[in-house]
């Protein structure tokens, strides 16, 4: 990996072929490494992406060159350690390091008590999940015992679906995402009803596309999901499922929904934190880097989305990150204020 | 309201006074009196500061008719005929001209500004292209009711109308402008082109208060000042007294910043012109340029470094030392200390783009110094914490040489 900038939208399409090649979101709270993403190809080491200057395109970056060229924080340098290591980033693993480094303080006290109460939300979600499995499965497939906590482990960010758990138990991340995400359309709809400027509106549509689009498609995924696992009992029962084939499964079709929503919950943290009266100037940076899912995704369930046409509308707004407009202060404190928003 | 001359002198010396958060409420209270008559003249005293504190001034008819010749204002104890300017005193008459003629529209625009102020743009901007070019057409030559009573000679009312009505046919374009050239945008010289390209016809008064007014918001007013001058030649002396005289009072706006977030936000203003100003300037104005500017820059640079300096001892380095000697600190302490440390850093980044680089350099690394002295044996901030303010005072690698010591 070259330690300079090594490539611009040239060398990157604006949809890459996997979510892999896609990179994982990571909630640095260094301005200039806002939008950032990264990767890690089969060799070598992990890679930054980077939403480029111009509003077209990605910077591909490697570590040294991101800590000549953007100051990452000290959070930064405590969140990349920890993924940069791994053969295979994913969201789930990213959102568990962001939380282990937010709740040793390094993006302030604020989210510090963010992560910490989303931990032990993640911990109640693991002990609902246990009852609930253990309640489905082994009254039909005793066997099925020694799934159970793997299974638990690879449904702690799904859930296994709405109302199987108590009314009082936590939600687990990926429904919660997909009520934010709900949320966040709502919002942006009202507002792009009230945007003063044609540029506003055309930002909002953006914005509101994109979140639609991948909201069916999520959504589709983790009732694909919740169907599967309502249904495994039984099949294990009738032998119409090996053991064997259970976690592989449920790993697979787990990871879709969070892949499709990895990067919308700091978009919604952006706008939430914006405030009626920010609402206008956050949008250029919301749209620059909003999640746009590669090709991989036409293949699973949920209706085909305009993706194409959407990239095509941001492409003439082509909005530049915030930083470009200095702010280097405010912008690391406000994300570090998203850090506590959305853990 | 009307203030007897005793009134209005206690009423100006007790707003020259008064600190700034009273400064905004009492403004606030005034600019809510139907009759202005009195109040302008009290006003005129604190303007300057007005300026800095911008406080939220209540939307009317009379300023917003009058936003656009903002730049063309002047108290009318030092208005003269003939100076191409407008007297404040000429604003109600002239209002009431305007509202007299436009009846319908002036209900219609006094009805849309309620509840609104001066930072609500999109409202100024709705509001005013309806109302500007609608009153250039009824500014034709007359005088105006209660101009003599305000103290005018009726010789003058010709020229001040005719200046305002040249100004209100170009103030959608000049606004647009202007709210452009105040963001920075890339568009704002293209607005400005437009804005003031036509106004080249109507003579050097109008000119000049639209170049005037897009100066005074600018954040690159060099470029618009070239533009003006190849637009109209003879406008060249205006904008550079107007260019001068705009830097003349950023300076003073940074010298008179009561905190040091607001000299951040003052000095940060008056660098980026500067290097504007620089990087614009002609062979004809260059050395001219240069001068005035190093002699800001060193001033204005000795100005934040010295409050800079002050600051951090005050607001950062004594109430650190006395929070880590004590207990674990509460979230709202350790929020204030990164506040101020958030304050310095701005400070700091505006006040290294004046000058003064080796001294705040120097003050950075000896507060470094004493953070991490007191990071040895933290009490009531862990060392994660002690890094966190050095990583927002000085920048991460500061902090992981603070991690880096043994501890």
């Amino acid at each position: 990996m070259q330690d300079t900038i090594k490539g611009f939208a040239a060398s990157l399409p604006e949809r890459q072929a996997s979510f892999a090649e896609r990179g994982c979101a990571m909630p640095f709270t260094a301005p200039m490494l806002s939008g950032a993403r990264l990767r890690r190809g089969s060799s070598g080491p992990a890679e930054m992406l980077l939403p480029a200057l111009g509003g077209r395109g990605v910077y591909v970056m490697g570590w040294n060159a991101c800590l000549l060229h953007c100051a990452p924080s000290l959070h930064d340098r405590q969140l990349w350690d920890r993924i940069a290591t791994q053969e295979r980033p994913t969201p789930a693993l990213v959102r568990a390091a962001a939380r282990e480094v937010a709740r040793l303080g390094y993006a302030g006290r604020p989210a510090q008590a963010a992560a910490k109460a989303a931990l032990r939300q993640q911990e109640a979600v693991r002990d609902g999940l246990r009852d609930v499995l253990a309640a489905r499965f082994l009254p039909l497939a005793p066997d099925a015992a020694d799934l159970l906590a793997p299974m638990v482990a690879v449904l702690a960010q799904a859930g296994t679906g709405p109302g199987q758990l108590s009314e009082r138990s936590p939600s687990a991340a990926i429904p919660q995402a997909i009520v934010a995400l709900e949320a966040f359309c709502a919002s942006i709809a009202a507002w792009s009803q009230m945007a003063q400027t044609p540029q506003e509106r055309r930002g909002a549509a953006i914005a509101l596309g994109a979140a639609r689009m991948t909201l069916l498609v999520a959504d589709a995924s983790l009732q694909a999901l919740w169907r599967t696992v309502a249904e495994l009992p039984a099949r294990l029962a009738r032998g119409e499922v090996r053991q064997g084939d259970v976690l592989p499964l449920l790993a697979d079709l787990a990871s879709r929904a969070d892949w499709l929503l990895d990067g919308w919950t700091m978009v919604g943290a952006l706008w939430a934190a914006a405030g009626a009266a920010g609402r206008g100037g956050v949008l250029a940076e919301l749209v620059s880097v909003l999640p746009v899912p590669p090709l991989e995704a036409e293949s699973w369930p949920g209706p085909r989305a305009e993706w194409d046409t959407l990239l095509r509308a941001r492409r003439m707004v082509a909005p530049g990150p915030a930083w470009s407009c200095g702010g280097l202060v405010d912008l690391a404190q406000r994300n570090e204020a998203l850090r506590a928003l959305a853990p | 309201m009307n203030l007897l001359g005793g009134q209005a002198r206690q009423l100006r010396l007790a707003l020259q006074q008064a600190p700034d958060h009273a400064v905004g409420r009492v403004v606030a209270m005034l600019d809510g009196l139907a009759d202005r008559s009195m109040i302008d003249e009290v006003l005129n005293s604190v303007r300057p500061r007005l300026r800095r504190l911008q406080p939220p001034r209540p939307l009317r008819l009379p300023r917003l008719l009058f936003l656009p010749l903002e730049a063309a204002l002047v108290p009318a104890a030092g208005w003269r005929p003939g100076s191409n300017l407008v007297p404040r005193s000429a604003i109600t008459p002239i209002a009431a001209l305007v509202s007299g003629a436009l009846p319908d529209l002036a209900e219609q625009v006094e009805a849309g500004t309620v509840g609104h102020s001066l930072t609500d743009h999109a409202v100024v901007a709705a509001l005013g292209a309806r109302l500007w070019p609608a009153a250039s057409m009824v500014a034709t030559p007359q005088v105006p009711r209660g101009w003599v009573a305000a103290g005018l000679p009726e010789s003058a009312a010709l020229p001040i109308l005719a200046l305002c009505a040249a100004v209100w046919r170009q103030a959608v374009p000049l606004w647009q402008a202007r709210t452009a050239a105040s963001a920075g945008a890339m568009e704002a010289l293209a607005l400005a082109r437009a804005a003031l390209a036509p106004l080249v016809a109507d003579g050097a008064a109008p000119l000049s208060a639209g170049l005037t007014l897009l100066l005074r918001a600018a954040l690159a007013p060099g470029q618009i000042a070239t533009l003006a001058t190849s637009l109209s030649a003879q406008i060249h002396p205006v904008a550079e007294r107007a260019l001068a005289s705009m830097l003349a009072d950023d300076a003073a706006a940074v010298a008179a910043a009561t905190s040091p977030d607001e000299m951040a936000q003052t000095a940060g203003l008056l660098a980026r012109r500067l290097a504007d100003l620089e990087h614009t300037a002609n062979a004809l104005v260059r050395d001219q340029r240069q001068r005035h500017a190093a002699i800001l820059r060193r001033d204005t640079g000795q100005a934040c470094h010295a409050r800079f300096a002050a600051a951090l001892v005050e607001t950062l380095l004594v109430p650190l030392a006395r929070v880590a000697a004590g207990p674990r600190a509460e979230d709202s302490v350790v929020a204030m200390l990164e506040g101020a440390a958030r304050d310095l850093r701005r400070l700091e980044a505006a006040g290294r783009r004046l000058g003064q680089e080796l001294a705040f350099d120097r003050s950075l690394r000896d507060a470094v110094a004493q953070i991490t002295r007191l990071a040895a044996t933290p009490a009531g901030l862990n060392r994660i914490e002690f890094a966190r303010l050095v990583e927002i005072l000085a920048g991460p690698d500061a902090a992981l040489a603070l991690q880096a010591e043994p501890g």
